[in-house]
């Protein structure tokens, strides 16, 4: 769980500083007694895309129904588009649009029928040929537009549902796992689809189980047994769950255990030596950039010939396993 | 865009969808419109007016007078009995009969006319298989057809034994009738000799007649009574035509012989009296032994014809309730199908967080079944009237009201059902429950009035009920809309739409 407190402590980001448009506070639902979503904080900015990750079964669902106004919370606090999710307003509702995580639109009708479904359910008016068109060209599916759905690819329905949710220009968009189950091509698309959404000002909400996905967005919660791990940006997370930038350092010369006590003791950089071979460095550092110039300076002022010099990047994947073992190791103390 | 704009565009969101999902099922339209009239056609041709022909075994004894008689008579009465032969052994009779080879078995009393002489009626048993209560009906309704007929036919030949009868009684009269006159002529001529001789002759005439009536007393007596004679107020007395010839006879024997001319004119007077009445007898006579024996047994008859002036045919009666339960049965179905498969689907939670309320959700699937609905029971209509040529009587607007409020009872029916149930089986549990109680319940088959009174509130909470007693009144009987059943029709609807609204507003409300 992240207190507002450690909101403060972690190294926010200036992005976060723009309008909430949904604000958490210890917000908790439990159900026959097993707690779904535990005491979570957070705040989303407006125009952004936030990626809410974490492992099936973490509360992902569950706090997005919360933010829907599906769910009433058994405690804390939730506003979204500045109300209270059980009392929107058609109004509100208007401003939404909601991406469940399974296909739910209807397989005997064609693509372009159920775009009219969708619609007419959020009160499009019927003059809206050109509005429908310019959805399906987003999602490339206007050529197969007169297809019946069942006759269409998962990958196809699933972008029907994107094109659906966006029918009545909503401001804010929740989208429930939107790339589950498709190809990575597909997935690529989809996050390309997202960029332009953002890039046009709408907020978008995105569950995810793949960790790699974190680089796509702007802010990153990790959720894990249903609580928030942390909020950050995908730099952010790799920061925070290394305790900083990790540099990699190669050279000709053989790299004996002195010279590593000496790149430790560096009384500037605060350095750490993660992984160390006869002839390359692992060092977790404060800051790549800063640091970087004193350990090329150290190693030629030991007569030591550099062949390699880079910012190591851990994969989300890793940075992920990290943080929930963080998190785990925390929690049993 | 105003929000009653609004309101429409939500609400066609499923017009377009039910629509375009049934009308992309060309055989499902089919099966829906031709189904049920090919069924009501087939049950045209299968089933008649005429009661089916009863194969009948007779058990009587083999030298019983009566057997030749049996055959003949079971073989006149028509073919509500099929005559399968005389045999006189009884356990084998309802041997066969228990083995279905026929439908009845009649036993025939060993001594009937020795039981009917001693005052007695003679019973005819009669045996049948049958479990159909309508059938057992049917059987029992045969059976006093045959003992009615029989009695008439006993009656019958009574009758024409009468009437030969009175041939001899009439010759007498004319005697009688011949002997007063020559009496009254006697009189007239002042012989007195022959005014004797002619007394004594109309005395003796009279007496046999009277011994011969005496006999005769209640066919006297029957032809007095039919034919404006009246009847003896003493039963004692015996009959007034025999009254009347004792005082005849009582006034010839107690008058004297006349001795002067007053006196024959007198008694020429009563002899003209007396010529009156005998000859009043033989009129009488004469009409009685003209008459028809059949008329005689069987003065009245019922000749029945409906008040419309219809004559209709069985599947005349049942096609209208056939359109009712088609309607309610198929509109509760979709609608109890319909909310209860946006939920397994998923959609549910899509309407709960699009800006859609309960009422539109509802009025939208209202209104997209009412139209296919419409377009259903017009198809079904147009075939019934004018290719299988049931009767419409009454107005044709009243015809559409009616199909509308059932239409519109059914949907709010079906989507109480599609809101109460977990799932798809459920839902059609549900409908097929409903249409079963509707079968049993409404009278589609039974009569409401041979219903047990406190079971007909049941069938009043039916809407096939109303729905078959409105189409009834409007198709076959031509008369106005009945405002109760309408009324009672559209109630029931209006409570389903409420109930419905309650529950759907609760289901979207937030967990």
């Amino acid at each position: 769980m992240v207190t507002p407190e450690e909101m403060q402590e972690i190294d926010v980001p200036a992005e976060l500083e723009r309008p909430q448009i949904i604000t958490t506070r210890e917000l908790t639902k439990s159900f026959g007694g097993e707690i779904a979503v535990n005491a979570i904080t957070m705040d989303v900015p407006e125009g952004s895309t936030f990626g809410f990750i974490g492992p099936s079964g973490s509360g992902k669902t569950t706090t997005v129904r919360l933010l829907m106004g599906l769910h009433e919370p058994d405690s804390g606090e939730v506003s979204v588009l500045g109300a209270r999710p059980s009392r929107f307003t058609r109004q509100d509702r208007e401003r939404i649009g909601y991406l469940p995580q399974l296909f739910v639109l209807y397989p005997d009708l064609t693509i372009w029928e159920n775009m009219n479904f969708a619609a007419s359910l959020y009160g499009v008016p019927f003059l809206r040929t050109k509005r429908l068109n310019e959805l399906l060209d987003l999602v490339e599916l206007r050529e197969d537009k007169h297809k019946l759905v069942r006759n269409t690819s998962g990958g196809m329905q699933r972008r029907l549902s994107l094109a659906a949710t966006l029918i009545h220009d909503p401001d804010l968009i929740f989208l429930d796992e939107p790339t589950a189950g498709i190809d990575p091509i597909l997935r690529k698309k989809f996050w390309d689809y997202f960029d332009v959404l953002e890039s046009r000002g709408h907020t978008l909400f995105v569950t995810t189980q793949y960790v790699g996905e974190a680089a796509y967005c702007d802010f990153v919660g990790v959720m894990s047994e249903g609580r928030l791990v942390t909020v950050n940006t995908p730099e952010g997370l790799r920061r925070e769950a290394y305790g900083g930038d990790i540099i990699k350092l190669g050279s000709t010369d053989r790299i004996d255990y002195e010279f590593r006590s000496e790149v430790q003791n560096l009384s500037n950089l605060n350095a750490k030596i993660l992984n160390a071979t006869d002839y390359e460095l692992q060092i977790l550092v404060a800051d790549a950039a800063s640091a970087t110039p004193f350990l090329v300076e150290h190693f030629r002022d030991r007569r030591k010939e550099i062949n390699l010099v880079e910012q190591y990047l851990p994969s989300y994947d890793d940075v992920f396993v990290k943080l929930i073992e963080k998190h785990r190791g925390e929690n049993h103390e | 865009m105003s929000s009653f704009s609004r309101f429409i565009v939500r609400s066609t969101t499923f017009l377009r969808k039910e629509l375009a999902t049934v009308f992309r099922q060309p055989r499902l339209i089919l099966t829906l419109i031709l189904g049920p009239f090919l069924i009501m056609l087939l049950f045209g041709f299968a089933f008649q007016k005429e009661g089916r022909s009863l194969r009948t075994l007779f058990v009587i004894k083999e030298d019983s007078p009566f057997s030749q008689e049996v055959e003949e008579f079971a073989k006149e009465i028509g073919p509500a009995i099929s005559y399968q032969g005389s045999i006189s052994d009884r356990d084998q009779a309802l041997h066969r009969l228990a083995r279905n080879d026929v439908d009845l078995v009649i036993i025939v009393p060993d001594n009937p006319m020795e039981i009917i002489q001693n005052n007695q009626q003679a019973v005819l048993e009669m045996y049948h298989n049958e479990i159909d209560p309508i059938q057992v009906d049917y059987v029992r309704q045969v059976g006093r057809l045959y003992v009615d007929s029989l009695n008439r036919k006993v009656l019958r030949s009574v009758t024409q034994e009468n009437q030969q009868e009175a041939g001899t009684l009439q010759e007498k009269l004319d005697a009688a009738q011949a002997s007063a006159k020559a009496y009254r002529e006697a009189l007239a001529q002042r012989n007195a000799a022959a005014a004797a001789t002619e007394k004594d002759n109309l005395s003796n005439d009279l007496v046999a007649l009277r011994i011969l009536a005496g006999a005769s007393a209640g066919l006297v007596e029957g032809t007095n009574s039919t034919f404006g004679g009246g009847t003896t107020s003493d039963p004692n007395q015996g009959s007034a035509a025999v009254t009347n010839l004792d005082t005849l006879i009582q006034g010839l024997n107690s008058t004297a012989d006349p001795t002067t001319t007053d006196e024959m004119e007198r008694q020429e007077q009563d002899a003209a009296e007396m010529e009156k009445s005998i000859s009043d007898l033989n009129s009488q006579l004469t009409e009685f032994r003209n008459m028809d024996p059949n008329v005689i047994t069987s003065p009245f008859r019922v000749e029945a014809q409906s008040v419309t002036g219809i004559e209709l045919e069985l599947t005349d009666f049942f096609t209208p309730a056939v359109i009712v339960l088609l309607l309610q049965h198929l509109f509760v179905t979709f609608a109890a199908l319909s909310i209860v498969a946006e939920r397994r689907a998923g959609t549910m939670e899509l309407f709960k967080t699009a800006p859609i309320s309960s009422s539109e959700i509802l009025f939208g699937k209202t209104l997209s079944f009412f139209i296919f609905g419409l377009v259903v029971a017009a198809m079904i209509t147009l075939l019934v009237v004018f290719v299988l040529g049931t009767p419409m009587i009454g107005r044709w607007e009243n015809y559409v009201i009616a199909v509308i409020v059932l239409l519109l009872t059914s949907l709010a029916v079906g989507f109480f059902i599609s809101l109460i149930s977990e799932t798809d089986t459920q839902a059609v549990q549900f409908s097929m429950l409903l249409l079963l109680a509707s079968i049993f319940f409404s009278g589609f088959f039974l009569d409401l009035r041979l219903m047990w009174e406190p079971m007909k509130a049941f069938s009043y909470m039916l809407p096939a009920t109303y729905g078959i007693n409105i189409m009834h009144d409007v198709m076959l009987r031509g008369l106005p809309l009945p405002v109760t059943y309408i009324g009672g029709l559209a109630v029931i609807g209006l409570i389903m739409f409420l109930a419905d609204w309650i529950i759907l507003r609760r289901m979207m409300q937030t967990r």
